[in-house]
């Protein structure tokens, strides 16, 4: 499957970003093979308005089922909900610990939208 | 005189000022209540439409109102086929392609019908969405007399944004009326909301204060003024309140001072009671018909 972790800087190395919508990357992560890809949300994080629900629809065509943020607002909690898309807590680890975290099943899945305008 | 000046064609006053709480209300329906007294019949359209209060100060017969609504896009999925065209040519980010179709965010959406035109599989229709409503009523009990005075209320909807799409309607309400005075009182504020109740006046009552938060918010509200290419004036209310240097900012941007309400417990009381400051203060009635000659010569300035 494919996870994707809001991060600081496109690699796996990088901190986990703790905003969504206006995160600066997203690392999607291919959990068979290893690999990953890093998207630019420049298009997001700079948006006036809909930063959540564009970096929702970034993650959805990235074909991820799964990702790992800090915070997720109203909208992105909505639309990531419609899509069976399940959110986690990764902030505070790098991206590859939060992947290997998520895989062991140790972190906390987000089951309700967090503050509006906060990511 | 008003009458001569104003009558040779419908002029628009916005009464504005930047910052909140500094007397906009108080300064509009005064205005309006006098240039109807002096023989102008006027339309007082409330564009304030997240707090609408003028028409709080008038015992007045209701003649109508209407919803505003803005044609939301909306998207028959069935013939959608998630090209993407839609959510390129948006300039609010209203649209997203989701699970292979196109979603449209409602509170994004302005109604700009660009992606209804730019639909190749002709997918995107608009349906009207509520975003609040207008009301009209003409002030009775000859508060106006010898003329009339109709009052507008746009009042947006509890949890929405388009303020700017309810006074547009209620600015258009207030032309039905053909007055050849209208008084356009404004909402706080520089931005979209301020601007629509604003463009197109021929010219602009800025109410402030003489403290450093009406000054710094007077000089924003200013160069909105500018930018819209408006004649403009001050009224200096709570004349006496506060140190800030208004005259001196005035003649600096060579603004005319119009009036100066002074900083009097009995206009405070006045207002809050609902009273007409015109009635019921002793210098109502000659502050406001001061107000009124001033306003006629910045409008005669803006008609050449």
């Amino acid at each position: 499957m494919r996870i994707a972790v809001s991060a600081l800087r496109p690699d796996l190395d990088s901190p986990v970003d703790a905003k969504f919508g206006r995160a600066m990357w997203f690392v999607v992560y291919d959990t068979e093979t290893g690999s990953y890809e890093a998207i630019d949300n420049a298009a997001n994080r700079n948006a006036l308005q809909g930063a959540g629900i564009g970096a929702a629809e970034t993650v959805s065509n990235a074909g991820a089922a799964a990702v790992i943020t800090g915070h997720l607002g109203p909208k992105a909690f909505g639309v990531l909900a419609s899509l069976g898309i399940e959110g986690y807590v990764g902030s505070g680890m790098t991206v590859a610990e939060a992947v290997a975290a998520y895989e062991r099943g140790q972190l906390e899945r987000i089951d309700e939208a967090g503050e509006a305008h906060a990511g | 005189m008003l009458g001569s000046s104003l009558s040779l064609r419908k002029a628009k006053v916005a009464v504005a000022s930047g910052k909140g709480g500094t007397g906009k209300t108080l300064v509009a329906t005064n205005l309006a209540v006098a240039a109807a007294r002096a023989g102008t019949p006027t339309a007082l359209v409330d564009c304030d439409v997240e707090a609408p209060n003028d028409a709080l100060f008038f015992d007045a017969e209701p003649l109508g109102s209407s919803e505003v609504t803005f044609p939301l896009a909306e998207v028959d999925a069935d013939a959608c086929t998630g090209c993407g065209v839609c959510r390129d040519v948006c300039a609010y980010g209203a649209i997203r392609i989701l699970g292979g179709k196109a979603v449209v965010f409602e509170e994004l959406c302005h109604g700009c019908g660009r992606c209804t035109r730019a639909c190749p599989a002709g997918a995107i229709g608009e349906v009207p969405a509520r975003v609040g409503e207008v009301e009209w009523s003409r002030v009775a009990g000859g508060v106006a007399a010898p003329s009339v005075l109709e009052v507008v209320t746009g009042r947006l909807d509890v949890g929405q944004v388009k303020s700017p799409d309810v006074i547009r309607v209620a600015r258009k309400r207030g032309t039905v009326f053909a007055r050849p005075l209208t008084v356009l009182d404004s909402p706080p504020g520089v931005s979209c909301s301020a601007v629509a109740a604003m463009r197109g006046a021929d010219a602009l009552v800025l109410v402030t204060e003489p403290t450093p938060f009406g000054l710094h918010d007077l000089a924003l509200a200013v160069r909105l003024g500018k930018t819209l290419e408006v004649p403009m004036g001050i009224v200096v209310n709570r004349d006496g309140s506060g140190e800030a240097d208004i005259d001196g900012f005035a003649a600096s941007e060579g603004l005319p001072v119009l009036l100066r309400i002074p900083f009097d417990r009995r206009v405070a009381e006045i207002y809050a009671r609902g009273g007409l400051v015109i009635d019921e203060h002793p210098d109502g009635a000659r502050w406001f018909s001061t107000l009124l000659e001033a306003v006629s010569v910045l409008v005669g300035r803006a008609e050449g």
